[in-house]
């Protein structure tokens, strides 16, 4: 903080510093004082319209947005007054009038921000009339269901949508009471653009989108007499403590897989190995291009979110670009439903494979006609909190446990998978290693770590030149993939994440999705990188025998079908 | 009528023997305040948007005249367009603005050919490099506010933005902006050439239980009885300033002015005075006039949008006869927490109308 | 990667590094002064790798531009010519600015005299804020009713007239007030608007 700039307030009677330019919800909440809000997110513009986050400030007749108003030298500022305090219920009170009351048995229940405000505002009932609307529940999309009955408008998932994510899927419509959120023209989620991300999601503070739920086919396969695999995703060991109260960024790979067992699943895989044979084929194709003098920069394609993204706005153009390798998850799941079927001697129909994924549009990516009969169903983090509550598992106090083998064991470079910059450090470990022809040392990139959207970096490997960069969010993608498509793109090698911070951030992932919490995940991930002996997929010896075994070589046939895919163009409303 | 007296460019020709700061500051000297209700000094604002640095400056002039009441925009539009151009061409020559718009309410269709006629003949007789475009709004009484215009032009919603930043420091496209109503427009050249000018004599429009409605020019401290003999109001209970301002109670030595009116908690505006006569009943006023503003409410911020249906719910079933404490109780604190917590000033004053009547008229709110 | 270069700065030679950058849509050359002579070999390639690892190689993010069209203008005409905003022609709009489909949807459902849905030819509004009110815009509103035969909100079978509520259309001095289409129709009497609805 500049000397300059710094200003001094008071909050509560209490003395604090601030810079000038920094709004009060900010600088209230630097010192310990979380002011309710719905429409704020640090992520976003600020637009000033729930009016939950009103404060008193001297000197000032009407009560003041503190998400958008900014501080100033000498102002006295309170944040629960009485008089706010009234006004913040009554707020409060007109949104409930409008929502649907069904707390006990909505999916939202516990998790839900507006429900979480009623209860510390003490609201016990609302004096207002219902002004509750009756509309049609939006079932269509496989991964986001929308609920307008609960919608309070706070234009959250609009500002995701279309400022951050550019997909442009739903939109503000009408106008005074009778405004909604929906598609255009009132299609659905389905006939939309939306690329199933879930951002919409994770920004909704009351439970009017929230992921399509497969629970309840979970449990029916779980007592059923069939073989029951499960696979978890780099990013789920580093969020799913959060929803057993254990603090962020804090590891819980064993627990996870002590639940799973527990719960019943026959062997418990980790979507790492996956990730690991990902980066061996990705690799493989990144040194054939470059040698090949072929089409570049290669984008990678571990992110349906994206896949769906690329598809349908830039399909014609950009369709050579994408890598053809598989996500880990479908390179995991053909593996399951072939290799290990055949290993286990089992007819592929009597295994049922679950995802437990951070995302909602791998519900989309498995049921894509080029994956059919491999995973079965998929989890979110947030679903796979809900069955573990359900099923009364005692996570906190749980023992740790191994995965299972022989697609269990995974290295440092499958970890890091879940987070902005670390499929590109992965795969670079290995392309560096296969350029040079050596066993590189210094294998930490780590000028593609930060949360910075846009990340580039130059380097040599092999006496080449290697431009490479990172980007999440599909907004940012869109400003790479005009580039690409204008013919100016400086880049070999790109990797495009949907979601803000990667699959750490995913449309699965509990919320908050504050750069705080965001930073600890990534953290515990770096963490778990560091603490492995083998950091280098094309070192996994795990992958080293499924190649020897059954693949035989990266690019080969039999990789080709397993571990390949196709493009196809998408079109929306 | 003073305003409308053409000054055929002596105005600008003014301007350009004075310069630009010696225009705003001969403005200010004059003491012309914005007609849109908010009583800024106009030559204060245009100093702003000067002062700012920017590659590109824009002035706008605000004619979606929407108050409810009010139609002394219109009566300028028709009967003298050129000193409103004139208006704008000063405007932008102070603020370095070299492209203009004229928000143009929707209703006024019939106006822009001959509005596009005047520009074309001004700015060529002007001689002076400005883009004039008009933008028609298209049925929105919230683009009446600075800040809804902006989104409105900006092809957005027409939803309303928080203040600071304000329009000179950032306005249209991001850029400093002067918005001016139609009337203050009209009344630039007229504050630059003539000496007997006075910023104290205003456009009202009168309307409601009158037999002679029009637009009339009124000096600020008449009393009320002089502005009712004028439009001859029948029988007068009340004085309502346009839906926004709220109203007071029919007083003939009501002197009125900004300050007096601010003091019986109601607000003058854009001084439209609608006369509502004896045989009415002020909760069948009040009724009107949210749902006005349950129709105009842009749904943005919380209070307003949810609040005004509620506000008409409870009048509602106050009328209907029901025993109504309880009702007037929680009618008055919302009205009050509308007023306190919304985003802009629409919001903030449309419950203005539900808290003056309860003050002065409680009377007509309880069960026959 | 940053190259050495010799820089003569009066008659004196310098030895600095080099390294192109991108911001944005422009490109920034950075420079590190190495020394006056020329490094060795091996001291050259750990300077360039100290110089890459400062350098945080900066992407800046170019704010996207609201095209300047008047989009409500286009819908006000396109409202003209077919009665509503037919879903197609707000597709072609879109593409042909450059605006994606939602948010020309989305402004379009705000303004009361625009409509995505099909109305009739002649849309028929009745002014009911305060001044009309005062002058019996209900019965007005009672009278266009009972010729139309269709309450607010409605269309006429035959799609000639759809009748609805305006808010004030700034008519207060020849009170009641009407709107046809856009055209403006004051003092507004039982006979006036059984000729006008004809």
């Amino acid at each position: 903080m500049s000397e300059r700039n710094k200003i001094k307030l008071r909050i509560n009677g209490k003395e604090v510093e601030a810079k000038e330019g920094e709004y009060i919800i900010d600088v209230a909440s630097r010192n310990g004082i979380d002011i309710p809000h719905f429409c704020y997110n640090e992520r976003l513009e600020r637009i000033g319209a729930c009016r939950l986050c009103i404060v008193e400030v001297k000197g000032m007749d009407k009560l003041q947005a503190s998400c958008c108003t900014e501080v100033r030298g000498g102002m006295e500022i309170n944040t629960h007054s009485p008089r706010v305090l009234e006004a913040r219920r009554m707020n409060m009170q007109l949104l409930l009038a409008n929502h649907a009351l069904n707390c006990t048995t909505c999916k939202e229940n516990l998790l839900c921000k507006l429900q979480r405000y009623a209860s510390e505002l003490m609201i016990e009932d609302t004096p207002f009339a219902s002004t509750q609307r009756q509309d049609e529940v939006d079932d269509s999309s496989v991964s986001i269901r929308r609920d307008n009955n609960k919608c309070i408008l706070c234009e959250q998932c609009v500002r995701v949508c279309n400022d951050i994510q550019t997909v442009y899927a739903i939109g503000m419509v009408n106008r005074g009471i009778n405004t909604r959120i929906t598609p255009n023209f009132n299609h659905t989620m389905k006939e939309s653009s939306c690329i199933n991300c879930g951002q919409c999601v994770v920004a909704c503070p009351s439970g009017a989108l929230t992921e399509k739920s497969s629970i309840p086919e979970v449990i029916n396969a779980l007592n059923s007499d069939k073989y029951l695999i499960v696979q978890t995703a780099p990013s789920i060991r580093a969020t799913l403590g959060e929803l057993f109260g254990i603090p962020a960024g804090t590891p819980v790979t064993g627990k996870m897989v002590t639940a799973l067992r527990q719960i019943g699943f026959d062997k418990v895989f980790d979507t790492n190995l996956g990730a690991d044979v990902t980066i061996v084929e990705e690799a493989h194709e990144f040194v054939e291009r470059v040698k090949g003098n072929k089409v570049l920069p290669m984008i990678t394609t571990c992110c349906p979110a994206w896949i769906k993204f690329g598809e349908q706005f830039y399909y014609d153009e950009l369709n050579k670009n994408m890598s053809t390798c598989r996500s880990p998850q479908a390179i995991l799941a053909s593996l399951v439903k072939t290799y290990y079927a055949n290993k286990i001697k089992k007819d592929p129909k009597d295994i049922i494979l679950v995802d437990i994924m951070p995302c909602t549009a791998k519900k989309y990516e498995i049921l894509r006609p080029e994956f059919k009969g491999e995973a079965d169903f998929v989890l979110t983090t947030v679903e796979l909190g809900k069955l573990l509550k359900q099923l009364n598992v005692d996570f906190v106090n749980l023992p740790d446990s191994k995965f299972d083998e022989p697609l269990g064991f995974s290295t440092g470079a499958a970890d890091i998978f879940g987070h902005t910059g670390g499929v590109m450090e992965a795969a670079l470990r290995t392309a560096a290693d296969t350029l040079a022809g050596e066993d590189l040392k210094n294998i930490d990139y780590k000028e593609i770590r930060s949360m910075k959207e846009i990340k580039e970096a130059e380097l040599e490997i092999g006496g080449k030149k290697i431009k490479v960069c990172v980007v999440h969010t599909t907004g940012a993608a869109r400003k790479l993939l005009e580039q690409i498509k204008e013919g100016k793109s400086p880049y070999h090698f790109i990797e495009i994440m949907a979601c803000y911070g990667g699959c750490i951030g995913g449309g699965g992932q509990p919320p908050p999705h504050n750069k705080k919490t965001l930073a600890k995940r990534v953290q515990a991930l770096i963490k778990v990188d560091e603490s492995k002996k083998i950091r280098k997929s094309h070192k996994n010896p795990a992958v080293l025998k499924l190649y020897e075994e059954y693949l035989g070589k990266p690019g080969s046939e039999r990789a080709h079908k397993l571990l390949h895919t196709r493009y196809f163009k998408k079109s929306y409303v | 009528m003073k305003i409308l007296q053409k000054v055929n460019l002596e105005g600008w020709k003014k301007v350009n023997e004075l310069g630009a700061d010696g225009t705003i500051e001969l403005l200010k000297k004059k003491g012309l305040t914005g007609r849109g209700g908010a009583c800024f000094l106009s030559g204060l604002k245009w100093e702003f948007t000067r002062k700012e640095k920017g590659d590109e400056k824009f002035v706008i002039c605000n004619a979606d005249e929407g108050e409810p009441g009010t139609f002394k925009d219109k009566l300028i539009l028709e009967k003298n367009p050129e000193n409103v151009i004139e208006g704008v061409l000063i405007a932008c020559y102070c603020t370095d603005a070299k492209q203009a718009y004229i928000y143009l309410r929707g209703e006024y269709h019939y106006l822009k050919e001959k509005l596009e006629d005047v520009i074309k003949k001004i700015l060529s007789d002007a001689k002076f490099d400005l883009k004039i475009d008009i933008v028609e709004g298209a049925g929105a009484y919230i683009c009446g506010d600075e800040t809804a215009i902006i989104a409105s032009i900006e092809n957005k919603r027409g939803y309303p933005h928080f203040k600071p930043p304000y329009p000179p420091q950032k306005g249209l496209f991001g850029k400093p902006t002067v918005i001016n109503n139609v009337e203050t427009l009209a009344n630039v050249p007229l504050a630059l050439v003539d000496d007997s000018w006075s910023d104290g004599v205003r456009l009202f429009s009168l309307s409601g239980d009158v037999s002679k409605p029009g637009v009339y020019e009124i000096k600020m401290g008449t009393k009320l009885e002089g502005i009712a003999k004028i439009c001859q109001a029948k029988d007068p209970k009340a004085v309502y300033f346009g839906a926004a301002g709220g109203c007071i109670p029919y007083s003939s030595n009501f002197v009125i002015n900004v300050e007096h009116i601010c003091k019986e908690e109601a607000m003058l505006g854009a001084c439209s005075l609608i006369f509502v006569s004896k045989k009415r009943n002020m909760l069948d006023m009040a009724i009107n006039i949210t749902q006005f503003f349950k129709h105009e409410s842009c749904g943005k911020c919380t209070p307003c949008r949810e609040g005004n249906v509620h506000v008409l719910k409870l009048l509602e079933k106050i009328k209907s006869g029901e025993d109504n404490k309880k009702d007037l109780v929680l009618l008055e604190k919302l009205s009050v927490i509308i007023r306190d917590t919304a985003l802009c000033g629409l919001g903030q004053s449309c419950t203005n109308h539900v808290l003056t009547a309860l003050k002065y008229f409680k009377g007509d709110f309880k069960v026959k | 990667m940053p190259y050495l270069k010799k820089v003569n700065i009066k008659g004196k030679d310098y030895f600095y590094l080099f390294h192109t950058v991108r911001e944005g849509d422009k490109f920034k050359k950075l420079s590190k002064y190495v020394g006056k002579e020329e490094p060795s070999k091996e001291k050259l390639e750990k300077l360039k790798e100290d110089f890459i690892k400062k350098i945080k190689i900066p992407v800046e993010i170019v704010e996207e531009k609201r095209p300047r069209v008047n989009i409500l203008g286009h819908l006000r005409e396109m409202q003209g010519r077919y009665g509503y905003l037919p879903e197609d022609e707000i597709r072609k709009l879109s593409k042909k600015i450059n605006v994606p489909v939602v948010e020309i949807y989305s402004a379009s459902t705000f303004y009361s005299m625009l409509s995505v849905k099909k109305k009739g030819k002649r849309i028929v509004r009745i002014c009911n804020s305060p001044s009309c009110y005062l002058n019996g815009s209900l019965n007005v509103l009672e009278e266009a009713k009972r010729i139309l035969g269709i309450d607010v909100g409605e269309t006429t079978k035959d799609r000639r007239f759809s009748l609805e509520l305006t808010s004030c259309i700034g008519c207060c001095d020849k009170a009641p007030a009407i709107m046809v289409n856009d055209e403006l129709i004051t003092n507004v009497t039982k006979e006036k608007l059984k000729k006008l609805l004809k």
